[in-house]
């Protein structure tokens, strides 16, 4: 049996033990802070690349990301993403395979499918506006980064739409930590859409609503269904098994591929012209200077 | 401390105008145990034939005086009070009168329709020494539910605020071609067959951000979809958005507009997230609510209520999860406040330069979306202020 080597934050624990649950063997590289689990760790990708390991899967980006990918690739392992990769041009495919090394867990989010589904009914019509609040911005610019680049996506085939203004907007608590970003998009119809990225680190626990000539689509991440009321009086929902980074690893495990189901061409990201890149550039202008970046 | 009125004070309502609230405003003066209506007025060589006969039948129905002539209103000695629900091009005016007449001013959302003239109502307020309020932005459900999370201090530093407020009324129907997006810089609001709603309704959301962060410095705007070919057909907007800068660098962004009947079963969103560096609340001003599923509510929920009146103006279905608040809006606080402060001449919550910066971000959202530039505040005037 192989050993998976997985990257992950502290807030992303539940995930590793879900994956320990799904994968057997692990080896845990924590972004910074280490999660509480007790599965084996290495300080860094070099450490944890040993004799036996066959798959690496980053669930967080970190400032090595790029290079720790091309490492893993070169020792003959498969590697996936759950986010883009800095400096990567072919838009993260696997030539061998013809799969993405990196996708989209917000495919994943039912309750997001749900609302899809529900939007391509005539009865919906067009859609007019869209908001997406998500955490994401714990981490600095590269967690806001993925966070923001999930949301852009997510907002085009949900609008389906081309998009014509994108303009980012950013301030920080500090560099490396505490981001709130937000994309002001306008498409070439005149719907818009508004993306938030708070400074809280669950980038895939997201509210959404859709507004269409033919009525409104709501999902809230709080909404679960289940509520703790503890003897402190407090009131706290409980976590959904379904949670959309856990369907994408299950997804990636068990198809091997990053971005599944694949993106039909008719509802792939319509505005090509604004690679990951240029966001990841554009988001660490406006985190020093404050401005407004017009992005498209 | 002691009060210096001890009689309940005397309102004059002027107007009746069907673009204003003054019909909402009636119960809440009548109720309250410190005013009460003492008469009705407007300026009857300047109105319509409609708005004359409005003006009259509401004073029939209060069984208080109609005075044709607000001068000869403003001078009765039983008048402490100024209702002003007057059509919006009308207001300043009609506030500048009144204060230097002495009396206070309740003022229905908007202090004028261009920033000139916003500027000139605070101007004879701080000349007059007079107490102004407009209630319509600070004292709602959702900024009573945010004061608290606010002031608890959970949120760490608030790094920003973000707000949809929709009103789920008018028909929908399919829209054809569009005209460019209509400037809003001659201070034309409103329409035979429309109202600009970003103003009307983005008004709210910005109440909301102007509480939660600093002065604005920055506005950028989207606009140009549409629910109704009304709106299409003269390029004005029937739904917009804006993302606003403060001075600290915070970002606030809404949506706004008038979305459709039925399109929500508390008769239109009404959301707001804060976002701090230590958490994020989601606040939702049509909860709690009881969840009220009547057949009949249910067929009529995208209904029109009244043949006359197709975009929901002065009138509303009922809601299929109808708030708990007794307030939503916020009037009945508002007139405590109002009262407070002339009993105790204690400052209220929210000011009318408020209200005239509150328009201010709105014009610039208008010109970022007309222009597709980002605008920096304060906008430019064309008359010289102090």
């Amino acid at each position: 049996m192989t050993t998976m080597v997985v990257v992950a934050s502290a807030a992303q624990a539940k995930h590793v033990r879900h994956l320990q649950r799904v994968a057997g063997n692990l080896t845990v590289v924590w972004c910074s802070k280490r999660g509480k689990v007790d599965v084996d760790h290495a300080a860094s990708i070099g450490n944890a690349i040993t004799p036996g390991v066959g798959q690496a899967l980053f669930l967080a980006p970190t400032s090595t990301l790029s290079a720790d990918v091309a490492r893993c690739r070169q020792s003959g392992i498969d590697v996936r993403v759950a986010g883009p990769i800095p400096g990567d041009r072919d838009m993260g495919l696997n030539e061998a395979a013809a799969q993405p090394l990196w996708g989209e867990p917000w495919r994943h989010d039912g309750q997001w499918c749900r609302l899809l589904t529900a939007r391509r009914r005539r009865a919906f019509g067009d859609g007019v506006f869209y908001r997406r609040v998500s955490g994401g911005g714990s981490g600095g610019a590269l967690s806001t980064w993925w966070a923001l680049w999930h949301g852009m996506t997510e907002s085009a085939l949900t609008l389906s739409q081309p998009f014509e203004q994108i303009r980012l907007n950013v301030t920080r608590v500090a560099p490396r930590r505490g981001w709130h970003a937000t994309l002001h998009i306008r498409s070439t119809t005149g719907s818009s859409a508004l993306v938030g990225v708070t400074p809280q680190p669950d980038a895939d626990l997201v509210d959404r609503m859709l507004v269409g000539t033919g009525g409104s689509l709501t999902t809230q991440a709080t909404d679960t269904g289940s509520v703790l009321i503890r003897r402190d009086t407090t009131i706290q929902p409980i976590d959904s098994d379904a949670h959309p980074l856990s369907a994408w690893i299950d997804s990636v495990c068990q198809t091997g591929h990053a971005m599944d189901p694949p993106v039909p061409p008719a509802e792939g990201f319509e505005t090509r012209a604004l690679g990951p890149d240029d966001l990841l550039t554009a988001l660490g202008r406006a985190g020093r200077d404050g401005k407004t970046i017009d992005l498209l | 401390m002691t009060m210096t009125h001890p009689e309940p004070y005397g309102v004059l309502l002027i107007s009746f105008s069907r673009h204003s609230h003054q019909r909402n405003f009636v119960s809440l003066y009548a109720g309250h145990p410190r005013t009460h209506i003492v008469a009705i007025a407007d300026d009857d060589a300047t109105i319509d034939d409609d708005l004359r006969q409005l003006n009259r039948l509401w004073a029939q129905r209060l069984d208080v005086p109609y005075v044709p002539s607000v001068k000869d209103a403003l001078a009765r000695d039983d008048v402490d009070i100024v209702s002003i629900g007057h059509d919006i091009e009308r207001r300043s005016d009609l506030a500048q009168q009144a204060a230097c007449a002495g009396k206070h001013l309740w003022i229905d959302k908007f202090l004028g329709a261009t920033i000139d003239e916003c500027d000139a109502v605070v101007e004879a307020v701080d000349d007059a020494g007079i107490t102004a309020i407009v209630p319509s932005y600070a004292y709602g459900s959702l900024l009573r539910q945010v004061r608290p999370i606010l002031e608890s201090g959970a949120l760490g530093e608030l790094l920003g605020c973000h707000v949809d407020l929709h009103f789920a009324k008018g028909k929908p129907r399919p829209v054809g071609d569009r005209l460019p997006f209509l400037h809003a810089d001659e201070g034309k609001w409103k329409y035979p067959e429309l109202k600009r709603e970003l103003l009307t309704v983005g008004s709210y959301s910005v109440g909301l951000l102007q509480s939660c962060l600093g002065s604005a410095a920055q506005v950028h705007g989207t606009g140009g979809g549409f629910f109704f070919p009304e709106h299409a057909d003269r390029g004005a907007d029937d739904f917009a958005c804006i993302t606003l800068v403060d001075e600290a660098g915070h970002l606030g962004t809404l949506s706004a507009g008038r979305v459709g009947l039925g399109s929500n079963p508390a008769g239109g969103p009404c959301r707001a997230w804060l976002v701090g560096s230590e958490a994020t609340a989601m606040v939702d001003a049509k909860r709690p609510a009881i969840e009220s599923y009547l057949i009949e509510d249910v067929r009529a929920l995208a209904q029109p209520p009244s043949s006359n009146d197709w975009m929901g103006w002065a009138t509303g279905t009922a809601a299929l999860h109808p708030p708990v608040d007794d307030d939503p809006a916020g009037l009945a606080t508002a007139l405590d406040d109002l009262v407070q402060s002339l009993d105790l001449q204690t400052p209220l919550q929210y000011q009318v330069a408020e209200a005239r910066d509150n328009m201010e971000i709105l014009l610039a959202g208008y010109q970022s979306i007309a222009t597709g530039q980002e605008i920096a505040l304060p906008l430019a005037r064309r008359k010289k202020t102090r």
